[in-house]
């Protein structure tokens, strides 16, 4: 029987290839979308899956609130101890930044820079799944001047990966390696490059740079087990005590937001958009597969009544009909599977991931289910209605002319229009903001900057002007050079609790940051009142502790930290002291400027700037240069620093590509949204055509008759494009609240939005209608140019 | 074999109530070949259709083979009418997407008979209605009575007790026509219980007994002429 409806099937299809390939074609691309959302959705949620116990992991988070800094995923290497007295706790590892002191490293002469370098306690592998391709990394992180490399820093240096044994020279002595391991994939929060032998001391207090990771029993209360942990972990010495919280290792992707994270992770609300799009795509092809088969349903009318008349139960011909939509969209799978495979890389690039599709893994299985799934679903309201259809009424002649689910097919038809109309406003409003944003005056300077991250402070950071940084501001092409405690895009990791001028504390931390003299030049500052820091000003530069162990230094603060001192006018704040009273880093800060508030990362307004303040060990030199000399720039820069200071590879950005890349999650999910709209309306206006077909086909007669009446062609393309526009328009009535209220939830991540205007509301409806309009005047002018004679001959 | 009981039949399409039939008694006993007619509009098709369980009455009986089918399920329904009812339609109504043999196989896959058995009984009919060598044309390739002997091939390959011929020459020319009813003639007198509905008073000739319809009631159900004369004869 099912080769019976096969055979029916694929003639059928012949019979009306038009409507036949427009529904495959549309459901293709439906699927195709669905498809790569799916990849997409499966690999976000696939990070850290891979490790040992993944699921009874979690990673120790701080809260640095106090320090403006929020939940970073640093603490005590104490904290490893403190966890295994616990019952609950299996094992606990630690993974503690390295420093840079030690990673610039030589080899056969060549200098390297080892980036992303970290010491781990020996268990890593009861951590992470390590794949070791040579030599031992347990002996490795248990040796003292060891070295595990990745491969890609081994074939970089080396060329290849039996290395172990080999030395590298650096500053203070040597490394050996003793493990090269492969590259970690990259659906892992982990991003270390090289693993070097770190002594933990479980005694030490001040040093807040290990993240800690704890696998609990199978048994382990979780919620207990953090309070417990949080309530028994000891306060810092200078901070005070921060609360400890632990996030499970699998959520990290999505969860860790921290700038102090390995790497960027990945967004929750990003993904749900694109899923929620994809179905979106899914149900308009499905729409759109629903309103043609049941307009075209007349035609198989014949066919019911004579199966039913043969014996055929309506169930048989449920079945019939809802195997030709599997069988439909089985088809449009496999087509949407190619169009997957040229569309990936594109799709890769733009969301910055590894995807593939492998049709040997469980993949295939699932795609085959979606579109049994789809086929079933599109199929089963249509193999209702044909089913449906008096035997009697069909084989006594009276083929349908009457009701062909009018209705369902004009709700399905509204629906695509509300769906494209907010789809456009949702695109025209991401963009507005994203360029909005770009525009907000950031209170610095990006144009024209370059900034070398990681030189070393004695190198640089000196209150003589140091030899590298004269040889630096000689480069021609460069007209100034100042040194920065920060990265201009990202806030400064760094704050503490002020007195104000007016004896009140602050009441949480207020960032602070190093600089150079001249900052205000440098960065591009706007003054407000006062003055930059400058070498004529003896007291500019921190001094040493004096005998009170208080230092001194000259400050310049961003006018939002002004106001927060009290200073309504702010200039009257200059030349005034705000001291930080931490035991340890007592500080008197005289204010000697204020500027504009600068806008860094979401949108941070209030730092100091303390000029020659050692928040680092290694600082950022900002140059402000000739655009057109940048490539000779950038190649002395390398030189001159991997001559002064054994530094190699130094890290260079322009400024502007690094402020673009703060937008850049931004920017790709509005591009996503963008093609998502562009399908969006292609497909509506795939099923609007088919249905205007269909309509055309059925008024033929109208229009003969009208014609012979004496109505223009322009009257009749109106007439038949009416009843389309009309549909568009009760659309608009869904769609105008729904984008609404979708887009005012968007802009809530956002400190500066746009306005949601009304001509974009507008404009986008109408865009939607001329959309419609063209496409059923398409056909309309064809059926309204055609002699009446032709058609009214034949009735 | 059928026995109708008061029976009536009734349409409402929103306000308007149209009686198609209206208290209709009728006993066909096996073997029969009955000629329905009456003026369009009269309820021949609803009758039809009645009798061959694609439409139900509204109220009365309808006794086929002793049981009372009026409130048997569709698909009791549909099981009955594959094992028992043969259709010939005016418009012949082939499934334009199959073959001629896939047309007739149709019924008997519907009665899930074996591939073999199919096959060997699909070929017999088409040689006996002559049409064997037309097997892999779609309907569309053949002349109306062509498509007529192949839709007669579909209604007699399951073998059925009863056929149903809707105004079965109606669209062929009076030779082709002639023919579909020696055919149902011969059938007739192999055993096969025939319901015709027709308006050409020559093909009523055909039958053993007449029934008219006007404004769905019977307004004469008497043995034709043709069975007189064959008992003078």
């Amino acid at each position: 029987m099912l080769t019976n409806y096969f055979t029916t099937a694929m003639r059928a299809f012949k019979k009306d290839s038009q409507h036949f390939l427009l529904n495959v074609f549309g459901l293709s691309v439906g699927l195709g979308a669905a498809i790569i959302v799916a990849l997409f959705t499966q690999y976000e949620f696939s990070y850290d899956r891979q490790q040992p116990d993944a699921e009874r992991v979690y990673r120790v988070a701080q809260d640095f609130a106090k320090l403006g800094m929020g939940i970073v995923p640093y603490t005590q290497y104490r904290n490893v101890a403190l966890s295994l007295k616990h019952s609950q706790v299996e094992d606990a590892f630690a993974l503690t930044w390295f420093g840079s002191a030690k990673t610039d490293v030589k080899y056969q002469g060549q200098g390297y820079k080892l980036t992303e370098v970290f010491g781990a306690t020996p268990n890593i592998e009861h951590f992470i799944n390590m794949n070791t391709l040579a030599g031992d990394l347990k002996a490795a992180l248990s040796t003292p001047d060891s070295l595990a490399l990745i491969e890609f820093e081994a074939l970089r240096i080396f060329g290849n990966v039996n290395v172990i044994g080999q030395m590298l020279s650096h500053e203070s002595g040597q490394f050996t390696i003793r493990a090269v391991f492969a590259d970690l994939p990259e659906n892992t929060h982990f991003a270390f490059k090289s693993l070097a032998y770190k002594e933990h001391d479980p005694a030490e207090v001040y040093d807040l740079s290990n993240a800690v990771y704890i696998k609990l029993t199978e048994q382990a209360d979780v919620k207990a087990f953090e309070k417990l942990f949080d309530e028994q972990s000891i306060a810092h010495p200078t901070m005070g005590k921060m609360p400890l919280s632990l996030v499970p290792l699998v959520d990290l992707h999505f969860t860790a937001k921290s700038k102090a994270e390995f790497k960027i992770g990945g967004d929750k609300q990003n993904v749900m958009i694109c899923v929620g799009l994809s179905a979106l795509l899914i149900l308009i092809a499905s729409f759109n597969f629903i309103n043609m088969t049941v307009a075209q349903s007349t035609k198989r009318a014949k066919e019911v009544g004579v199966r039913k008349a043969l014996g055929a139960t309506r169930t048989q011909l449920v079945v019939q009909f809802l195997s030709e939509s599997v069988l439909m969209s089985l088809l449009a799978t496999v087509i949407a599977c190619s169009l997957v495979e040229l569309v990936l890389p594109s799709f890769n690039a733009l969301v910055g991931r590894e995807l593939a599709l492998d049709y040997g893994s469980s993949n295939a299985i699932v795609i085959v289910l979606m579109a049994v799934l789809v086929g079933v679903v599109a199929g089963l309201y249509p193999a209702l209605f044909i089913s449906s259809f008096s035997a009697k009424r069909v084989l006594s002649g009276d083929l349908l002319h009457g009701s062909t689910a009018t209705l369902v097919r004009k709700c399905l038809l509204v629906l695509q229009a509300s769906i494209s109309i907010a789809l456009i406003i949702s695109t025209v409003v991401m963009n507005q903001q994203l360029a909005y944003l770009q525009s907000l005056p950031l209170g610095y300077e990006t144009k024209g900057r370059l900034v070398v991250s990681g030189v070393s402070a004695e190198h640089v950071y000196t209150k003589e002007t140091s030899v590298l940084l004269n040889k630096l501001n000689n480069i021609e092409g460069v007209r100034q050079t100042t040194v920065l405690g920060y990265f201009p895009t990202e806030p400064p990791l760094f704050g503490t609790e002020m007195i104000w001028p007016n004896g009140e504390k602050s009441i949480d931390a207020i960032p602070i940051t190093g600089s150079g003299f001249n900052v205000v030049q440098g960065l591009g500052l706007k003054l407000l009142a006062g003055r930059d820091f400058s070498p004529e000003f003896s007291g500019d530069w921190m001094s040493e502790a004096s005998d009170l162990n208080i230092r001194h230094v000259g400050a310049i603060v961003t006018q939002s930290v002004a106001k927060r001192a009290g200073f309504s006018n702010v200039a009257d704040i200059i030349g005034k002291t705000i001291s930080d009273p931490s035991p340890q880093f007592a500080t008197d800060m005289k204010v000697v400027g204020v500027v504009a508030d600068v806008i860094i990362g979401n949108g941070q307004t209030e730092l100091i700037y303390l000029c020659g303040y050692p928040n680092l060990t290694a600082f950022y030199v900002m140059m402000t240069i000739d655009m057109q000399n940048l490539p000779t720039i950038e190649q002395q820069v390398v030189q001159l620093i991997g001559e002064h200071t054994h530094s190699f590879e130094p890290k260079v950005d322009l400024l502007v590509d690094s402020y673009r890349a703060v937008y850049r999650d931004d920017e790709r999910i509005s591009q996503v949204v963008s093609i998502s709209t562009y399908l969006a309306i292609f497909l509506s206006m795939l099923g609007t055509f088919g249905l205007a077909a269909f309509s055309v086909l059925r008024r033929q007669k109208e229009v003969a008759v009208r014609k012979v009446l004496g109505a223009s062609v322009l009257s009749i393309v109106n007439l038949l494009a009416k009843e389309f526009l009309l549909l568009v328009t009760l659309g608009i009535v869904f769609a105008f609240p729904v984008s609404y209220w979708f887009i005012a939830d968007w802009l809530t991540n956002f400190n500066h939005t746009v306005e949601q205007s009304l001509w974009v509301y507008l404009g986008a409806a109408g865009f939607v209608g001329a959309i419609t309009w063209l496409t059923v005047a398409s056909l309309g002018f064809k059926a309204a140019s055609t002699r009446p004679s032709l058609i009214l001959r034949y009735e | 074999m059928i026995s109708l009981n008061n029976l009536t039949r009734v349409y409402r399409a929103s306000d308007v109530e149209t009686t198609a039939l209206k208290s209709i008694n009728l006993t066909v006993k096996e073997g029969e070949f009955i000629a329905i007619m009456g003026p369009s509009g009269c309820g021949k098709s609803t009758l039809l259709s009645i009798l061959g369980m694609l439409d139900s009455p509204s109220s009365g009986c309808y006794q086929f083979n002793g049981d009372d089918i009026s409130d048997y399920s569709e698909a009791k329904l549909a099981q009955l009418r594959k094992t028992s009812i043969g259709f010939v339609f005016q418009s012949f109504n082939l499934i334009d997407e199959l073959t001629v043999y896939e047309n007739v196989e149709l019924p008997l896959q519907y009665l899930k008979i074996s591939k073999k058995q199919r096959k060997d009984r699909v070929e017999a009919i088409l040689r006996r209605m002559a049409i064997d060598h037309r097997a892999d044309h779609l309907p569309q390739q053949l002349s109306g009575g062509q498509q007529q002997r192949v839709a007669v091939a579909r209604a007699l390959v399951i073998n059925p007790k009863l056929i149903l011929a809707d105004e079965p020459t109606g669209n062929l020319d009076s030779k082709n026509g002639e023919a579909v009813m020696n055919m149902l003639r011969a059938l007739n007198q192999a055993g096969t219980t025939v319901i015709m509905v027709t308006h050409a008073e020559k093909e009523g000739n055909y039958a053993d007994r007449l029934v008219r319809l006007l404004d769905g009631q019977i307004m004469v159900d008497k043995a034709s002429q043709t069975i007189d004369t064959t008992e003078v004869a």
